[in-house]
């Protein structure tokens, strides 16, 4: 065995994409969403940034624009190739709703647009939602994050979402991660979806992300029941480094727990997975591809 | 002596009449049901054992005493672990040699009892009293029961192996790595080193992502109830190249095992597991071999 690879979140792809960005401590967020506003900066992006003011700052005080932010991102600020707007003006403008939020996105996608920018980018800090006591909000927040991959396959845009673990609650990180399963990147794992709907986990699944391993595939799941074709959830295990037996359970479990008539088809991967998941017990709704992937 | 797991019983003795007396009841209950029956020990005790079992004896094997390794050569629990069948228990009889290292015997005894107490066997350690007293009290100390004339009973001078005790080099090799464990995010740097020590010492394909497995799996376990906390726990990996990767993770006991067998998902990816637990500290053990 080569010793096992780390996934490589990929986020400067040149394509339309919306992605979740999910880091285990604030700092780490920081770091990578400075390198994609730079990515995206150097790449002629029009950027829009959401983001927190603390006790009343400013943007040019802010950890990305400010003083100790990438002289990138403050040149950009000053320039117009980037915008900033605080996250309590933007629910307020929005209204809070999905309808309100995904309005407010399209309309500067317009305004770039209209002023020749090429490619627009978009990224939001951890939002901080109070999804634990509001099943409301989740309706919302789950629609309009639907709206946001319309804006994608629709226009050149790029959407960097971003989620601090220590910022959030259990629930909000669940959802999240659940309706971000098509383009998840969280340390050493990632996960996509294709137009034909697998759904491709990679790098290492582990007890330190299973929990949030298990939103994605639950996502993945409750995506696919939406489809109007077969309902069957398509795996891609090819690129997986390592899974360990949390992640391995979570992942039987969910296909255990599928309502009737929905199965989980695995594809690909090493000979070992199979092992694995015959030893944590392998439900009758989960079965291997025909086809040679 | 039926049942799962490793019966593993001192037989202290005054004579090859005294050994054959403790042990003889064992050996027919082991006989009566199905087991694999070894007496490994010299002349004088198997004529003893050969007029003591009668026409019983026709269904014990006596290989030559030089056909055993005493507890206290490397490779003891290899062979050890070559007893173990998967379609019956299997009884095994053996001498203590009087040259034998007091220590190192302590050491192999100490490990039959922390990494193979899941195979089906039954170990019978035979001491004379008059060998040196370092050994005798190594005996005492390191069978779980005794066999007596009445069969077997508790030994109240065993003392469970403590987590902490040093591993015995001379038995799983030198210490090739050793990292600190904060938590289940250092658990991508365990897995690389353990790769590491595996692929030298000689395991290859699927057998590094198993020994790499059950590695992390007891990290994981180690790690129980630790968040936010640091877990402060130490995992030292010795590998013997071409025999055997052991893993060994210590550290504060934060939380209680899950009932059942808590290694039970460890198991199908190793030779042996075992957790321990003493004093407010845990040790997770995992054995593979080449």
């Amino acid at each position: 065995m080569t010793a096992p690879l780390r996934a490589r979140p990929d986020l400067d792809v040149p394509a339309s994409r919306h992605t979740l960005n999910v880091a285990d401590a604030v700092d780490q967020g920081r770091r990578g969403t400075a390198s994609w506003v730079e990515r995206e900066l150097a790449h002629g992006s029009k950027v829009f940034y959401k983001g927190w003011l603390p006790d009343g700052r400013r943007p040019d005080q802010h950890w990305l624009t400010g003083p100790a932010g990438p002289r990138g991102a403050r040149d950009a600020l000053v320039s117009g190739q980037m915008e900033f707007l605080d996250i309590p003006t933007a629910i307020e403008r929005s209204g809070g709703t999905a309808d309100g939020v995904i309005g407010l996105y399209r309309g500067e996608v317009e305004r770039a647009l209209d002023d020749q920018w090429p490619t627009i980018a978009m990224t939001q800090e951890s939002p901080e939602l109070p999804m634990a006591d509001n099943p409301a909000l989740v309706s919302e927040y789950v629609t309009w994050e639907a709206g946001f991959d319309a804006l994608a396959q629709r226009w050149p845009v790029r959407l960097l979402c971003q989620l601090s673990v220590p910022l959030e609650s259990e629930t909000s990180v669940w959802e999240t991660v659940a309706v971000h399963h098509r383009d998840v990147v969280d340390g050493f794992w990632s996960a996509t979806a294709d137009d034909a709907g697998i759904w491709s986990p990679r790098g290492d699944l582990d007890a330190h992300v299973a929990r949030r391993f298990g939103a994605a595939v639950h996502g993945a799941l409750r995506a696919a029941r939406r489809r109007d074709e077969c309902t069957d959830l398509h795996v891609d295990l090819s690129a997986i480094d390592f899974m360990d037996v949390a992640c391995a359970q979570i992942l039987m479990l969910a296909a255990r727990s599928a309502p009737d008539g929905q199965q989980m088809v695995l594809h690909g991967g090493p000979r070992f997975l199979r092992r694995l998941f015959d030893a944590v017990g392998r439900p009758v709704s989960v079965r291997e591809s025909e086809d040679a992937r | 002596m039926t049942g799962p797991g490793l019966v593993h019983l001192g037989l202290l003795h005054d004579g090859p009449e005294d050994l054959v007396d403790s042990a003889v009841g064992v050996v027919r209950r082991a006989l009566e049901a199905g087991d694999d029956v070894r007496l490994v020990v010299d002349r004088r005790t198997v004529r003893a054992f050969r007029e003591a079992l009668g026409d019983d004896a026709e269904g014990v094997t006596f290989p030559p005493p030089s056909s055993l390794l005493p507890p206290s050569a490397p490779g003891f629990l290899a062979t050890v672990r070559g007893w173990a069948r998967p379609d019956r228990r299997t009884t095994v009889l053996g001498q203590y040699p009087a040259t034998m290292s007091a220590p190192d015997c302590g050491f192999g005894e100490d490990a039959v009892n922390l990494v193979l107490g899941d195979l089906p066997l039954t170990l019978i350690c035979c001491c004379r009293r008059d060998l040196d007293p370092d050994l005798l009290a190594v005996a005492r100390r390191t069978h779980p029961l005794l066999a007596t004339t009445a069969g077997p009973a508790d030994n109240a001078a065993y003392r469970t192996p403590a987590p902490a005790s040093p591993t015995p080099a001379a038995l799983w090799g030198t210490v090739a790595a050793r990292l600190e464990v904060d938590g289940t995010g250092d658990l991508a740097e365990v897995r690389r080193r353990v790769a590491d020590v595996a692929g030298r010492a000689g395991l290859e394909g699927d057998a590094v992502r198993a020994a790499v497995l059950a590695v992390h799996e007891a990290a994981v376990l180690a790690c129980r109830g630790s968040d936010p906390e640091p877990a402060g726990l130490t995992l030292e990996i010795r590998a013997r190249p071409g025999s055997t990767l052991f893993s060994e993770v210590v550290g504060p006991c934060r939380a209680p095992v899950p009932d059942g067998d808590p290694l039970s998902h460890v198991r199908p990816f190793c030779s042996c597991a075992a957790l321990h637990d003493d004093a407010g500290r845990r040790a997770v053990r995992v054995l593979t071999t080449v």
